[in-house]
């Protein structure tokens, strides 16, 4: 579903090269769930604009759902990004001024799909996070936990192949945080691929593999199953506050 | 698609409503100005019929003395110089024209006399200025040359002294002739009067028309122009000019063909030894002839150059604020370019935004080219005032140039809202 080759993002100025990701390969497969993990700096963030198509990156290749990104336009890219991904920001990147329907139809406009569609999709996407009775507020009028369940929406709404979600929980009080999870964790079971950066140990324990990254490069893997029977990979990481927690089946 | 950027379009004029407001305001008053000035120039300058006026031509004879001609070719002719022309008949419609002031003595008792103006034309006048007939039509050809006493009117007289219903066949005491009505023309009132620049460029049309031969077979004296004496002997010479001419060339080639019959017969003049110098001859089509005449005054060239002047700088102005409106949203482009929207869509929603300030504007400037042209109403001749109105086309112009100049000027703000880059934001 999701493949990176040897993919590397550099930042150059005129003294300087950073590489932000060095040697990046990683595969997500369709229906996994899998937590990115690693320290402030470490290259999350980047390793997530570029498997959101937000970022280009400087070599290697990138294959999403089966289509090369690297040689595709800026047009191209958009609208691969919005056929393909559904984004859920750690600061829910709602449009204040939209109402709660108009914010999750947003992606739906640029597919040019038809106002019934639309509207069928939205109720629909709505009615799955349990917010059809505030569709018409705005989020303003929201709590942090329904604005992030409002993002969850939009995102669903587009029918994506992908989910990639950048600390959804991170805005968010522990209680609200674990009604978010329970709510990823159920797109999963629905059969979702999603892919989720968090520093947060505890969520990241809920993925069914973990990849941790320092300074651009994996460092870590670990390989949970969904059984939650035993770690299937050597721990490597070097953050003394990742303590992997393996899930226990909820099947 | 366009719908929706229309809808998100209105949505933003709410958001930063003093913004909005600046922006509407500043164009408005850019439109309001120039289309003001516009207004009044359009009305002094405008070609009135200008799917004709490259076919109608003035054909002019100088037959002054050289040292006499440094206030360029008259543009009257002699009594005798027209008549010869008209007897050529070289082109297939040609009309002499002056122009007459009678008293009219209405048959009702409880109307007054009335001060009536008109023209003496021949018939193909009508036609060659597309004049439009309500009732009846032009003087047969044979009324023209006996000269009957026969009258088309006006649309204003036939109202005022028949109610606008049809009166052919009704009689017309003009300076105690009777003239019987043979046809009505429609409201027409072609600003500036092409046909008669010389007398009265602007205002009112004629009250009526009598044929040509009519007016000099009762001796009615001209109104306006003329270069020699009272004495009705002296204008039917070959000296005093009192006539414009028209004629209709269809062809450039018919037109070369009267350009050069026209120098032939002022050769042909001189070696008849009606003067010892060689003549100038001139055949001027009506747009020539109207810029030739510079009837718009220079003050208001200068002030459409000055209003359209300070309609840039607002429209600069507008560029600045909508940069500013624009810009100030890189947070929402963020996110939707994050959501799939390309630079075209982002690009084509602040274009659309422009557009509705732009109608906006338009809306505004008009208000404020309605005011704008009641002043200068206020200021202009009485006759200028009257045609110098907010015209169905100008509504149109106003509106057309508000939406244009201003989705021009979003043209920048635009591109520099749309190349906002998806993940620059997108992370809290």
């Amino acid at each position: 579903m999701l493949t990176m080759t040897n993919l590397s993002k550099v930042y150059r100025t005129e003294f300087l090269e950073t590489f932000a990701l060095r040697d990046f390969s990683i595969d997500v497969k369709e229906g996994e769930f899998v937590a990115i993990t690693g320290p402030s700096g470490s290259g999350k963030t980047t390793f997530l604009n570029i498997a959101g198509i937000l970022e280009e990156f400087t070599t290697g290749e990138y294959l999403l759902d089966g289509v090369n990104v690297r040689d595709m336009n800026d047009d191209q890219r958009s609208r691969l990004r919005n056929e393909k991904i559904g984004f859920i920001f750690q600061a829910f990147n709602l449009i204040l001024d939209l109402s709660v329907f108009a914010n999750v139809e947003l992606p739906l406009h640029y597919r040019r799909i038809t106002a019934a569609e639309r509207k069928a999709r939205v109720t629909d996407a709505l009615r799955r996070v349990g917010l059809t009775a505030r569709s018409k507020h705005y989020p303003g009028e929201l709590s942090g936990g329904q604005q992030q369940r409002v993002a969850i929406a939009r995102a669903l709404a587009g029918n994506p192949r992908i989910l990639l979600a950048d600390e959804p929980t991170g805005n968010l009080d522990s209680q609200t945080a674990r009604g978010v999870m329970r709510l990823i964790e159920d797109l999963h079971r629905q059969g979702g691929t999603i892919v989720l950066v968090t520093h947060d140990p505890q969520i990241a324990a809920r993925a069914q593999r973990q990849i941790h990254i320092v300074d651009g490069q994996i460092v870590a893997l670990e390989q949970l199953s969904r059984t939650g029977l035993s770690q299937m990979a050597a721990t490597i990481t070097t953050d003394p506050n990742i303590h992997l927690n393996p899930k226990p089946s909820s099947s | 698609m366009f719908t929706y950027y229309l809808r998100s379009a209105t949505h933003s004029l709410f958001r930063n409503r003093v913004l909005t407001g600046l922006i509407i305001v500043a164009i408005a008053f850019g439109i309001g100005a120039s289309m003001t000035v516009f207004s009044v120039f359009r009305t002094m300058s405008g070609d009135p019929i200008p799917w004709k006026s490259a076919q109608l031509f003035v054909p002019r004879i100088d037959t002054r003395p050289p040292g006499k001609r440094q206030d360029g070719i008259p543009d009257l002719l002699s009594y005798q110089d027209a008549m010869e022309l008209r007897h050529a008949k070289i082109v297939a419609h040609q009309t002499p024209l002056y122009t007459l002031a009678l008293h009219l003595i209405p048959e009702h008792s409880n109307l007054l006399p009335l001060h009536v103006v008109g023209v003496a034309v021949d018939r193909d006048f009508f036609s060659m200025f597309d004049v439009p007939f309500r009732y009846g039509s032009p003087w047969a050809a044979e009324n023209g040359d006996d000269s009957s006493n026969v009258v088309v009117i006006g649309k204003r007289l036939n109202d005022r002294l028949f109610g606008a219903k049809d009166s052919l066949g009704q009689s017309l005491n003009l300076d105690g002739t009777n003239y019987r009505v043979v046809g009505v023309i429609k409201d027409w009132n072609p600003q500036p009067r092409l046909y008669n620049l010389l007398n009265a460029p602007y205002g009112d049309s004629e009250d009526f028309f009598i044929p040509f031969n009519t007016a000099v077979k009762h001796k009615i004296a001209p109104r306006g122009s003329i270069s020699c004496s009272e004495a009705w002997s002296e204008r039917l010479g070959a000296v005093c000019t009192w006539i414009l001419f028209w004629v209709e060339a269809t062809t450039p080639s018919d037109a070369q063909h009267y350009r050069d019959f026209l120098a032939n017969y002022a050769m042909e003049q001189r070696r008849l030894g009606r003067f010892s110098w060689l003549p100038s001859a001139n055949l001027s089509n009506a747009r020539d002839w109207l810029e030739e005449k510079n009837i718009v005054p220079t003050e208001t060239r200068l002030s459409l150059i000055l209003a359209f002047g300070f309609l840039t700088v607002c429209l600069v102005n507008g560029v600045v604020l909508m940069m500013a409106k624009f810009l100030s949203r890189d947070r929402e482009t963020a996110i939707r370019r994050a959501l799939g929207a390309t630079r075209t869509d982002v690009f084509s929603q602040f274009l659309v935004e422009a557009g509705v300030i732009g109608a906006l504007a338009g809306v505004l400037g008009l208000g404020l080219t309605a005011v704008g042209l009641a002043f200068e109403r206020s200021l202009l001749p009485q006759e200028m005032a009257r045609v110098t109105a907010l015209s169905p086309a100008v509504i149109g112009m106003t509106f057309g140039l508000a939406v244009f100049a201003t989705v021009c000027a979003g043209l920048y703000p635009s591109w520099r809202g749309c190349i906002v880059e998806p993940a620059v934001q997108s992370k809290a």
